[in-house]
């Protein structure tokens, strides 16, 4: 069987370990639990094609941004989930950022980006045009909720599917 | 030296042992499928049970998944967190035909990384939270210089007139009619410095939240009276009207604080006769079910929306030149006050077309006691304060009212003649304990009626006090006329 690494990447407290919580466990918790070191946890992906892919899921401290690039961190690693807090503007910014120094490392990879808290309806507050601006650098992306659970298994299975395509 | 008992053989082996206490080593062999070659160490420690050789390690060597690095080279994990909760160090190493693990534990890393994080996000709270303290801080100061600057502004103009005129009636002296006039222009100056001080009073007050209301029954036709006497000649002087429309319906009493309706009313008519070049000021006053609404409308130049939005601001943010610069602080303080009042205020303007401010207060209506005002007719009345000046305006007021006075000079005057058949002390409020003293005097000398004292602080705090003490009110000065003699009546 078809085994992936694939890391979370994001700035601090947008829900990196709550989206591998919902995707892996169908749980969600409201506390905030800052991840120390690394947790790396797998789950099986099928897809609508039939497709059966087994996603190791690397997830990792977040106060320091840096330390997501870790090279121990993202060594091996086949793509990545990129994500950022909709209700805190400079996180996208950060996504950004992190998106260009991770290319440089690993070369180009599949990655999709999460816009994440969308159940928090009235406090969202990314710039329109900034995310239509990704759109149109054919960035994938898919608004998540960890809490919902919404766009999750979606935002997964996106990316199961790029890692797929030839 | 190599003797296995040698002291220093002895301290590796008992520095080695506590050592593998702590660190709880664990080294594991697997081939290229993950599949155990061999094992040694505390390998329950990290979740690991059986390992038989040949067992596959998948699950949980995750980790190694993507990690194809060359001979020889190391991937090292210091904190990686396993499935059974416990934290550990861990070393991979790339063998010929598999892996080599050593596993040591990191429960201490991990709390000292979670201690200092947590280090790190107080202090980062910690210092947006100061950052913001010191704008604000910052922000307050700014707006405080604005207001100094307005304020010495305010100042300067009634100033400067009374000083100009101060020096010609100085050679006026001679000429009685011009005197006259110089000394009224030196009049309306010093009395709009009084408004404005009284303002900057008033909003250090209401910024302290200690601002207590006296209500009495107040005469609104004997207000209207003495505000367009106030206004009349302003206005006539720039050649505008002064108008009121008074609703017939309006109770001859209402219950509400005069002081501070009147206050209020200086302020709007004031300012509406200061911006306004031509045409006229109406002041509606209309009264329904309790509540008193008022509306001062002016013909001036009017407000920009983006301006009048900031007018009710203590400190005005914007910067608050041209038209309407002064208004501010007086706008604000009549706002607090209506809001005291249980009331609401309200302004609209059009540029080019005037003004109109609002406001609607509480004002029940008060009936009086037995048709006729209030008053002291035939009353004995004893009248104790040490101020020479506030002793002769009371001493006006008590008398006006028809009251039977007995005006000593002090304290022991007062008691060498007592009056027998004396029905209401009116005393200045004195320091803690002669307050309490006084009264004891008063028992002494067989009175047993009320004392009412008269103060100049307005403390609701005081007031409670000096009212369970044993006095039967507590007035504050400026007095009116008209609230003094009601509260007396009240009283006695
Ligand atoms: N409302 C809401 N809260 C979320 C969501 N995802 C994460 N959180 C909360 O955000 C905080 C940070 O989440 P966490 O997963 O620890 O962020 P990480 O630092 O990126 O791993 C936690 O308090 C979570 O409960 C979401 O989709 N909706
Ligand atoms: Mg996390």
């Amino acid at each position: 069987m078809l085994t992936r690494k694939i890391c979370m990447i994001g700035d601090f407290a947008v829900g990196k370990t709550s989206l591998v919580e919902r995707y892996v466990h169908s749980t969600f918790s409201e506390e905030y639990h800052t991840t120390i070191g690394v947790k790396v946890d797998s789950k099986l992906l099928e897809l609508p094609s039939g497709d059966r892919l087994t996603l190791v899921l690397w997830d990792i401290a977040g106060t320091d941004r840096l330390a997501t690039l870790d090279a121990n961190y993202l060594q091996g690693a086949t793509g990545y989930l990129l994500v950022a807090d909709s209700t805190r503007r400079e996180t996208l910014e950060t996504a950004v950022g992190l998106q260009q120094q991770v290319e440089s490392r690993l070369g180009p990879r599949p990655f999709v980006l999460l816009t994440n808290k969308q159940d928090l309806g009235e406090q969202l507050e990314l710039n329109p045009d900034a995310l239509r601006q990704l759109d149109s650098r054919g960035w994938h992306r898919v608004p998540t909720s960890a809490l919902s659970g919404e766009g999750v298994e979606k935002a997964f299975a996106q990316l199961g599917q790029q890692l797929l395509a030839p | 030296m190599n003797d296995e008992s040698s002291p220093i053989a002895r301290l590796r082996d008992y520095l080695g042992k506590s050592w593998e206490a702590e660190a709880r080593p664990f080294y594991l062999l697997v081939d290229d499928q993950k599949r155990v070659r061999d094992a040694q160490g505390q390998a329950a420690h990290y979740g690991f049970s059986g390992l038989e050789p040949g067992q596959a390690l998948t699950q949980q060597l995750l980790f190694l998944e993507g990690a194809e690095l060359t001979l020889g080279k190391q991937l090292r994990l210091p904190i990686l967190s396993l499935p059974n909760g416990r934290y550990a160090q861990v070393h991979a190493v790339r063998l010929k035909n598999g892996w080599g693990l050593a596993f040591s534990d990191a429960t201490e890393q991990h709390s000292l990384r979670l201690h200092h994080q947590q280090t790190a996000h107080d202090l980062a709270l910690a210092q947006r939270e100061l950052e913001q303290r010191h704008q604000a801080l910052q922000e307050a100061m700014q707006a405080r210089e604005r207001f100094i600057a307005r304020m010495s502004h305010e100042f300067r103009t009634p100033l400067s007139s009374i000083l100009g005129y101060a020096d010609l009636a100085r050679e006026d002296l001679d000429d009685k009619a011009r005197l006259q006039h110089d000394i009224q222009a030196i009049a309306r100056g010093a009395n709009y410095l009084l408004s404005l001080v009284d303002n900057l009073l008033d909003h250090a007050v209401l910024e302290h939240g200690e601002l207590s209301l006296h209500p009495s029954a107040c005469d609104l036709q004997l207000l209207v009276q003495e505000l367009e006497q106030l206004f009349q000649p302003a206005a006539a002087q720039k050649g505008l009207s002064l108008a009121w429309w008074i609703d017939g319906d309006i109770p001859a009493r209402l219950w509400l604080d005069e002081t501070r309706l009147r206050q209020i009313l200086v302020n709007l008519i004031g300012n509406a006769i200061k911006f306004t070049k031509e045409g006229g000021i109406t002041v509606t006053l209309e009264w329904r079910q309790g509540r008193l609404k008022v509306g001062v409308e002016d013909t001036g130049p009017g407000i920009a929306p983006e301006e009048q939005r900031q007018l009710f601001q203590p400190f005005g943010r914007g910067a608050g030149g041209g038209a309407t610069s002064g208004a501010g602080l007086g706008l604000s303080i009549c706002r607090e006050l209506v809001e005291r009042m249980e009331g609401e205020i309200s302004l609209q303007s059009r540029r080019g077309e005037g003004t109109t401010v609002a406001f609607e207060i509480a004002a029940p209506e008060r009936r009086a006691a037995g048709a006729a005002r209030p008053d002291l007719r035939g009353r004995k009345v004893m009248l104790i304060e040490p101020d020479p000046d506030n002793r002769e305006l009371l001493r006006l007021f008590l008398e006006s009212a028809g009251a039977r006075l007995s005006v000593p000079e002090n304290q022991n005057q007062a008691f060498e003649r007592f009056p027998s058949d004396l029905e209401l002390a009116v005393v200045g409020l004195l320091q803690e304990p002669h307050h309490r003293l006084l009264l004891r005097r008063f028992k002494g000398a067989g009175y047993g009626g009320p004392v009412v004292a008269v103060g100049t602080q307005d403390d609701a705090q005081l007031q409670k006090k000096v009212l369970r003490d044993g006095y039967a009110d507590l007035l504050v000065r400026p007095l009116r006329r008209s609230e003094l003699i009601e509260r007396l009546t009240a009283v006695v």
